[in-house]
């Protein structure tokens, strides 16, 4: 995956340069979900990758890097937003419409409703759910990421839940033009699916 | 104390109105006393007690919170079959590239 190795001054640097490696799935995973647009997605991922090399000196390796790397993720991704917080409200609907729209075709109905339904969550919630629900983070450590209470993060994850599953029943969403009225019930015989595979 | 009947419920008269199922027990605690037909007949207790209907009706709670249980476990396997779904596509080549940049430190010329 890594290719061959770029020869490197220290051996610090060589490990830390295989740790970020290693992390490079799940920094696009979680940049997907911020962000909501693949292309948009692997730019932040790849800036956050570039400030965590700089930084490298400032990590101590042992410690949780892959919170440490969400967390400059996160920050610049929070950052380019408010630089440019009006383009981005402006373009909300648009990028909701592109999510769908760069979806890979062959993938199932019901993962592509949960991705709509996401993107009508408020950002802190859903940056709180995916962490936690799926980025395999313990409350503490989202709660170091996203810098607030731990209590705070359990009360986002819980309205995240909530909230999510209140759109995927009542469907308020457009797909295609039309109601998404059943994604509840693509989502549960997905989940049926799944389990039976098991 | 002298009842009333209201849609087939005895009503005992009290200070406040407190709901059904509010499932309020002890004593001390002043308010109309509801009970089912099934209670008729029985003397209710001193003190003030709210019966839980629902609770000698139907066993609907448990099986609603099954289902919402159920409806978030779905939604939480979707969660991650999502992430995992982009953690496992390859990484495209750009990442080694700006890495490998970087380390020879040729990143800035870009």
């Amino acid at each position: 995956m890594a290719g061959p190795a770029t020869p490197t001054n220290e051996p610090r640097d060589e490990e830390f340069r295989k740790a970020l490696i290693a992390l490079i799935p799940q920094l696009r995973a979680f940049a997907r979900t911020l962000t909501g647009d693949p292309t948009a997605a692997d730019d932040l991922a790849q800036d956050a990758m570039m400030k965590a090399w700089d930084a490298r000196e400032s990590f101590e390796l042992g410690t949780n890097m892959k919170a440490w790397t969400f967390m400059i993720l996160r920050n610049q991704f929070y950052s380019e937003k408010r630089r440019s917080w009006r383009q981005t409200q402006l373009d909300q609907e648009a990028a909701e419409r592109t999510l769908v729209a760069v979806d890979d075709p062959a993938s199932p109905v019901a993962l592509d409703e949960l991705r709509m339904a996401l993107g009508r969550l408020p950002a802190e919630q859903r940056e709180a759910l995916i962490l936690v629900g799926a980025g395999g983070f313990a409350y503490e450590e989202a709660a170091e990421i996203c810098r607030c209470a731990v209590g705070t993060v359990k009360s986002r994850v819980s309205r995240a839940r909530r909230a999510l599953q209140v759109i995927l029943e009542r469907g308020d969403y457009e797909r295609d033009g039309k109601s998404a009225s059943e994604a509840m019930g693509s989502i549960l015989a997905h989940a049926e699916r799944l389990s039976g595979a098991r | 104390m002298r009842a009333r009947r209201l849609n087939g419920l005895r009503i005992l008269p009290g200070d406040g109105n407190l709901e059904v199922g509010q499932g309020v027990s002890g004593s001390g605690i002043k308010g109309d006393l509801l009970t089912t037909h099934a209670e008729r007949g029985r003397t209710p207790l001193e003190g003030g007690l709210i019966l839980n209907m629902a609770r000698k009706a139907t066993p609907k709670r448990p099986l609603a919170v099954d289902d919402a249980r159920l409806r978030q476990q779905a939604i939480g396997a979707q969660l991650r079959q999502m992430f995992e779904e982009v953690v496992n596509e390859p990484v495209p080549t750009d990442f080694l590239d700006i890495l490998r940049r970087a380390d020879s430190g040729d990143a800035d010329q870009d």
